[in-house]
């Protein structure tokens, strides 16, 4: 008997396990819309989102959402012609005004059909207006409030018209936010602008010495457009855009505003003191002739910043460490003797040295923004004297003695000792 | 209510207790009602009168046709009388005439037989018969069971001893290369439906005299013979104490498949994992007797059950150990690979694209947007229904005749591939995901594990879907959690990993090669870890290597 009844409570208790197992499954079923749970068609992605400073000091949010039903099913892509002949764009652009950020976001949604979701969004670009005049304080708090938002947005300068710089044509990418986004992985191709993360930016605000700077994006007249109009429009095709993006140098701030900018040149100057070069053209004069002749491709470097107080002076001793190949020459050059590759070598440090002395003397004389790290070198060396310089460093940063030592390698000259020199007879 | 009704039907059927008295067998005037069990053969002794035993006997077997009794008298002086009984087509009947029935007849008269002081049922069979297997039966069942099982019964008058002479013979399946585990390279020889024929295949490939083959009977109607086999001296004798004593409780009508024995030995009845491995392959089963694992035989089945059986013995296969050991290596990481895919991925994409839409490159968000867009379901939905499609379809595949079999696959690539996504009902995507979870299934050597993953696939979805992530991550701990407590005949299901033994990695997801697995696994061969000589990694310095004896 009691056998019996132990048969039946485990029955029972099968049973309640069964139901119980029924009912889960059934909530789960029924309530699988979860409070977090979304479809990927419901999300607008968002790739860019631009700031503009809007009139009674409100903001101008640009946002530019992925459109997905111009991409098609997977085949086509780019949208071959809709319905009425022209292409439905790959990508639409929304702007809104709020006091706030996150009060234009939300606005936005009576607008947008679908949920805006940030945490694929490439790159913020504020407008120089903006950065100049009001400053970053007001608007990148929501950037760094916000989980959405990621640290690795790349935060840019805009100069002019946001609209129009998140809607040029022509891109190769699915959208024009995609394609800053790859002009910038090409940034060590030449190293002309200093670019930055948004959590590397916001760390540099909040530094008691370094000043932020970051990359500038700008428009700038298409030089491919055929000077005959007719040309290519006979065929249909979708002509050459009359403008391309370019980003050209860096924007220096002074806390939160911008107070300068850097150009090509005095931008690598920047990065070969913060040791961020990683490639490039280094042009030099020929050996013989004072005209650029020579161009080199950096390979790697590597700098070292050595700060010493004497005598109440900060002197700071920048050495840069450079190795590069001969790409290309304009004049013969007699590549046996290795008195050649060192008077190359030495052209090339001196290259580097203006290079830096261009950045210093625009940082130190022109902006008194201390974009290098000099006081973080002096912090970590002479911590105990930081306590009492660290508060008058913008007054000390341009007194700075900087000294530059540059050394150079050549270590290939490319696939010919002697260049092609047309017959002499 | 529902507990009264699911006990009822537990409850076991009342056993029936023969009616009537045994010993009136010989008058028993309607013996087509009567049933003979087991226990009351056994009660019945073989009597010193032929015409009693020849009653008895018809009476249990003589309505059948097949059953042959044969009278006729030996070839002495005397003329005694004699019988024999057995089934047509279980028998040799050439053997049957000139080893037993032309003796008897024709030759014993020759033999010189005095019966003052032999005894003739022993002088028959020592110097009459010349059949090799011969054996005496004194009560029914011993008479019975012979016949049935093809032997033929030699009745003498007078004596109140038979004998069982084996000479059985019967139409069955060649030795053929296995269905469901076929290799490239490797023995192509399979099990049969004969369980002597199964032996002999084992026997061939291990000769030694510590192999031992023990005989079971299973089954109250069907009598099936079961066999478990292992090898003295490596097998723990507890693990084959336990084999024995988990086979002598099975109680059942009939066992026509190892199946029905599985699910009397494992461990875990409610696990959806399999405890038990199954193949048809005789080269897997002396591989996993040489590891000190225990054979389980069933007569009229090519499948032999092997236990104790870990995870890890799922995910192997014959050929990783006749091919290159660095090949062997690649392919078995790849198989775990493919089964997490087979397990994981439709959950995986589910969570991923519904709740952390973050973690996807951004170029494959946009093409997923692209791809779902017009799409009509929540990816739980869409998952669900190419799953079930699949499944359908894979099911029809193996059920129906091989013609028709083509034309279900070409149906269901059109329909799944192409129609459903033109139409606009699943996304690309999904496509892809399940036809790779599908490939990934296949890809698992062993069938029975391929199955349990299949069922599960479907609670990690629903998982997945409401829970994101975190709901499959609940569901792979829960897994891990059922696993770890599960055991094969007290081995850890996870042994080698958990309890982790060193020396055993060498056989998990890498294959070491030949000369370096010198020992056997700790966990089933606990008792003789030595299988081999060390130091035989072959050197191209030495030639002939270093002479090591030992075993």
């Amino acid at each position: 008997m009691s056998r019996n009844n132990c048969h039946m409570m485990k029955i029972n208790m099968i049973i309640k396990i069964i139901v119980l197992g029924l009912l889960l499954l059934g909530v789960m079923i029924t309530q699988a819309a979860c409070w977090d749970h979304r479809e990927v068609e419901q999300l607008g992605i968002v790739m860019a989102t631009g700031v503009e400073s809007a009139a009674g000091g409100r903001v101008r949010i640009i946002m530019q959402n992925v459109n997905p039903t111009a991409l098609g099913k997977g085949a086509g892509g780019g949208g071959g012609g809709g319905p009425m002949g022209a292409a439905n764009k790959p990508y639409r652009n929304r702007s809104i005004e709020g006091d706030t950020i996150s009060e234009a976001i939300r606005d936005a949604s009576r607008e947008a059909p679908r949920q805006l979701f940030f945490a694929h969004n490439q790159v913020i670009i504020l407008s120089e207006e903006l950065v100049r005049k009001r400053g970053l304080q007001e608007v990148v708090d929501f950037f760094q409030r916000d989980p959405h938002m990621r640290r690795t947005t790349w935060i840019i300068v805009g100069r002019g018209d946001l609209a129009s710089l998140l809607d040029e044509p022509g891109q190769l990418e699915t959208t024009p936010a995609q394609r800053i986004d790859s002009i910038i992985d090409q940034r060590d191709r030449t190293s002309e602008y200093a670019v930055q993360r948004i959590g590397d930016f916001l760390e540099l605000l909040e530094s008691e010495s370094t000043q932020p700077f970051t990359a500038v994006v700008e428009t700038i007249p298409n030089l491919a457009v055929p000077k005959d109009p007719r040309h290519g429009m006979s065929i249909g095709q979708i002509p050459e855009p009359p403008e391309i993006i370019r980003l050209n140098g860096t924007a220096v701030f002074r806390r939160d505003k911008m107070v300068g900018w850097l150009s090509q040149y005095e931008s690598r100057g920047l990065l070969w003191v913060r040791g961020e070069v990683k490639g490039g053209i280094l042009e030099i004069p020929s050996p013989d002739k004072e005209t650029i002749s020579i161009a080199l491709e950096i390979l790697r470097s590597k700098t070292k910043l050595q700060p010493e107080i004497r005598n109440g002076q900060i002197y700071i001793t920048v050495s840069v460490r450079e190795e590069s190949n001969l790409e290309e020459t304009l004049v013969p050059l007699d590549l046996t003797k290795p008195e050649t590759i060192k008077k190359l070598e030495e052209l090339q440090a001196e290259a580097i040295r203006k290079e830096i002395e261009s950045a210093l003397a625009k940082a130190q004389q022109e902006y008194g923004v201390d974009v290098f790290g000099f006081g973080e070198a002096v912090h970590r060396k002479y911590p105990g004297e930081w306590k009492e310089m660290k508060k008058m460093w913008p007054e000390l940063f341009p007194g700075v003695q900087v000294q530059v030592q540059v050394e150079t390698k050549i270590r290939r000259t490319g696939l010919v000792t002697k260049p092609v020199e047309p017959m002499q007879w | 209510m529902v507990s009264r009704l699911l006990k009822k039907i537990f409850k076991k059927a009342p056993e029936k207790k023969p009616s009537g008295p045994l010993i009136n067998a010989r008058k028993q005037p309607e013996p087509d009602r009567r049933v003979y069990h087991a226990e009351e053969l056994k009660q019945m002794k073989v009597s010193s009168s032929l015409n009693n035993n020849l009653d008895l006997l018809k009476a249990i077997l003589g309505q059948n046709t097949d059953v042959i009794f044969r009278r006729f008298k030996l070839g002495m002086e005397e003329q005694t009388e004699a019988a024999v009984i057995y089934v047509d087509g279980l028998t040799d009947m050439n053997l049957l005439n000139n080893a037993i029935m032309k003796p008897l007849i024709l030759e014993s008269g020759q033999a010189g037989f005095n019966p003052v002081r032999g005894n003739l049922l022993e002088f028959v069979n020592n110097s009459v018969i010349t059949g090799a297997n011969v054996k005496n039966a004194r009560v029914m069942e011993d008479a019975v069971t012979g016949i049935l099982y093809g032997e033929v019964l030699l009745l003498i008058n007078g004596q109140d001893n038979a004998l069982r002479i084996s000479i059985n013979a019967w139409k069955s399946r060649d030795v053929t290369e296995p269905k469901s585990e076929v290799v490239v390279r490797g023995p192509r020889e399979g099990f049969t439906e004969t369980l002597r024929t199964n032996t002999t295949l084992i026997r061939r490939r291990l000769r030694s005299p510590n192999l031992i083959f023990e005989d079971f009977h299973i089954g109250r109607v069907t009598y099936t013979g079961v066999t478990i086999a292992y090898i003295r001296g490596i097998v723990s004798p507890d693990m084959v104490a336990e084999v024995k004593r988990r086979l002598q409780r099975i109680d059942i009508g009939g066992v026509l498949e190892s199946g029905y024995l599985e699910e009397f030995i494992e461990d875990d009845p409610y696990s959806p994992f399999p405890q038990v491995v199954h193949t048809e392959r005789p080269d897997r089963v002396v591989a996993t007797l040489l590891e000190g694992r225990v054979a389980i035989l069933t007569d009229g089945t090519p499948f032999a059950l092997i236990v104790p059986a870990e995870f890890i013995t799922f995910m192997q296969t014959p050929e990783d150990y006749y091919e290159r050991y660095i090949l062997s290596t690649a392919i078995r990481c790849l198989r775990y690979i493919a089964f997490g895919m087979s397990l994981l991925l439709p959950s995986l994409y589910i969570a991923i694209t519904t709740f952390h839409q973050e973690m996807i490159p951004t170029r494959l968000l946009i093409t997923l947007a692209a791809a779902r867009e017009g799409v009509p379901f929540p990816a739980l939905v869409e998952a669900l229904m190419m799953e079930f499609t699949f499944e359908a379809l894979r099911e029809a595949g193996i059920r129906l005749p091989r013609a028709v079999g083509q034309a279900v696959s070409i149906v269901g690539a059109l329909v799944i591939g192409q129609a459903a996504v033109q139409a606009g009902i699943v996304s690309s995507l999904m496509v892809i995901v399940v036809a790779i979870t599908g490939i990934a299934s296949f890809m698992n050597p062993s069938f029975n594990i391929a199955l349990t993953m299949r069922l599960l696939r479907f609670p990690l979805m629903l998982l997945a879907a409401t829970l994101g992530l975190f709901g499959v991550m609940v569901g792979i701990l829960a897994m891990l959690i059922h696993l770890a407590g599960l055991r094969s005949f007290g081995v850890p299901y996870l042994a080698s990993l958990a309890p982790l033994h060193t020396g055993d990695l060498k056989d998990v997801a890498v294959r070491a090669p030949w000369w370096a697995m010198d020992s056997r696994p700790a966990e089933t061969a606990k008792l003789n870890r030595r299988g081999q000589s060390r130091r035989m990694k072959p050197s191209a310095s030495k030639p002939g290597g270093r002479q090591e004896g030992g075993n």
